[in-house]
């Protein structure tokens, strides 16, 4: 029963849905409603679960004093400091947003700005010209990158723009389309699958 | 100098960036660009919006892709706001609620309500909460979320960011599904977002929609364009070609001019390096067969 039922809803639910987009009844479309908010209220739930998480996770570890139990401090003072401000104070020029503008915001882009002095350090140290393929990728990149900044137009108006757009619509779309036919036929083969009782991992067997 | 170069600490490097970065937000070095057929699809998209229209703006990003895809969404709101459309405002990242109302405290109730910025001089105080524009707020669920708008918009919004139900919204009037908007604009940083969107309901519904996304995001979605996707905004570089668009110089062209900078020294990074790794081999060339001579 523990296997049967799981499998026999995710068959009913899955071909309910996949008919679902063929037949255009007002009763079905009201029924995949309903359902669809039931997912989004699943998926707001599963928050809680996040955060009952990483206190299971991480209150033992601070109670052990593993490595970098401070770190795991930090984070669950965090957790807990922006969960209380949420809910008390959300308004303009609360703490919440205090918190999210001065604090959030600028530790967010700094991490990301972080990128642009590890990408000059591995282009210098990486980016190497071996072989063929390499080097095809290596002038590809530099062209890109000139196309991309008003500088490729400067030294030359049309080439370096045209040949970045060329590469762009036509190189890697192909190749991006290629991978995207090939992996929704892998989705359209799980789905089927699953549905059909045969592939059975999200059970928790394998 | 070989020697010096293959040991050349990469602080010195940092040091070059920051230089790079820093000092064209000092003094802006603007160059001229065109602007690409993608950002003036986005744009003839708005321009060519019946009168009056109402349109779905989904703010999809966090603080890290703020810089990139901000310029645009502001650009955006001032040319809806210009053509005096109404705006019905949603978001689907968990991050993203802060950064909405910061955009709709600046440049709807700010700039264009009270007549400062783009607007100066030109305040619209008949432009008003609920009857013009709303803020529907973050809803969890991602695809699910997408695809429910698809069949049944209420059902996943009862209500705005205010608890207002949205029956007494008049913005709300005429829409029920993603279907009753003439256009959606998705301001997207990664999942869920375009991608998404044209997956669950754009390719199903024949939306017309249109997203701007990062430039690390740009070949995930160029597929996309322009059957499923408009017009397509690709990350610095597109919103300041929107920028030039609307006819004003904003984050978007400074950010460019930034972009410039960073970017050559990158090239100029791999051309030095590509140049020592030659250079090394072909001396460890020379000293194996000096060596066996």
């Amino acid at each position: 029963m523990r296997t049967t039922l799981p499998l026999l809803i995710t068959f009913v639910l899955g071909v309910f849905f996949v008919a679902e987009f063929f037949i255009p009844h007002a009763g079905i479309h009201g029924t995949v409603s309903l359902l669809q908010e039931w997912g989004a209220v699943l998926a707001a739930s599963a928050f809680i679960l996040g955060g009952v998480n990483v206190i299971q996770v991480n209150i033992p570890k601070i109670a052990r004093r593993e490595k970098d139990w401070l770190y795991k401090v930090v984070l669950i003072v965090s957790a807990f400091t922006m969960i209380v401000a949420g809910i008390i104070n959300r308004e303009e020029g609360g703490l919440y947003n205090y918190v999210y503008t001065y604090v959030y915001t600028p530790s967010s882009a700094t991490m990301f700005a972080l990128l642009s002095f590890f990408i000059a350090s591995a282009a210098f140290r990486a980016f190497r010209a071996r072989n063929a393929e390499a080097t095809l990728m290596l002038v590809a990149a530099i062209v890109v990158m000139l196309g991309v900044i008003p500088l490729g137009e400067w030294l030359h108006p049309t080439f370096f723009p045209l040949l970045k757009d060329w590469i762009l619509e036509y190189a890697n779309n192909a190749g991006r389309r290629a991978i995207l036919i090939g992996a929704a036929l892998g989705a359209v083969a799980t789905g089927l699958r699953v549905i059909l009782g045969l592939e059975r991992s999200h059970l928790g067997s394998d | 100098m070989l020697d010096f170069l293959t040991h050349l600490d990469r602080r010195w490097l940092f040091l070059a960036m920051t230089f790079a970065l820093v000092l064209p937000l000092l003094w802006p070095a603007r160059l001229p660009f065109r602007v690409s057929r993608m950002v003036q699809d986005v744009y003839d998209q708005v321009e060519h919006l019946p009168p009056n229209s109402t349109v779905l703006c989904s703010i999809d990003y966090d603080p890290a892709s703020q810089p990139e895809i901000e310029p645009f969404t502001r650009a955006v709101f001032r040319h809806l706001l210009r053509g005096g459309h109404k705006m019905v405002i949603i978001t689907l990242w968990d991050k993203a609620p802060p950064i909405v109302n910061g955009l709709i405290g600046d440049v709807i109730e700010g700039e264009y309500v009270r007549g400062t910025g783009f607007f100066e001089g030109h305040p619209h105080p008949e432009y008003r909460y609920g009857t013009h524009y709303a803020y529907l707020g973050f809803k969890a669920g991602k695809e699910t979320v997408i695809a429910g708008l698809g069949q049944n918009f209420r059902q996943i919004y009862p209500a705005d960011s205010r608890e207002t139900p949205l029956s007494r919204l008049p913005v709300m009037d005429r829409i029920s599904s993603l279907r009753d908007f003439p256009l959606i604009i998705n301001s997207s940083a990664g999942f869920p977002g375009a991608k998404e969107y044209v997956q669950q309901v754009v390719t199903r519904y024949n939306l017309p929609f249109v997203a701007a996304t990062t430039a690390v995001s740009v070949t995930d979605l160029t597929p996309y364009y322009p059957a499923q996707i408009r017009g397509l905004i690709p990350g610095m570089r597109g919103s300041a070609e929107y920028e030039q668009l609307m006819g004003y110089s904003g984050n978007g062209i400074a950010g460019l001019n930034v972009l410039t900078f960073g970017q050559l020294l990158v090239i100029a990074s791999i051309v030095l390096g590509n140049v020592i790794f030659f250079a090394t081999r072909r001396r460890e060339r020379l000293a194996r067969t000096q060596g066996g001579a």
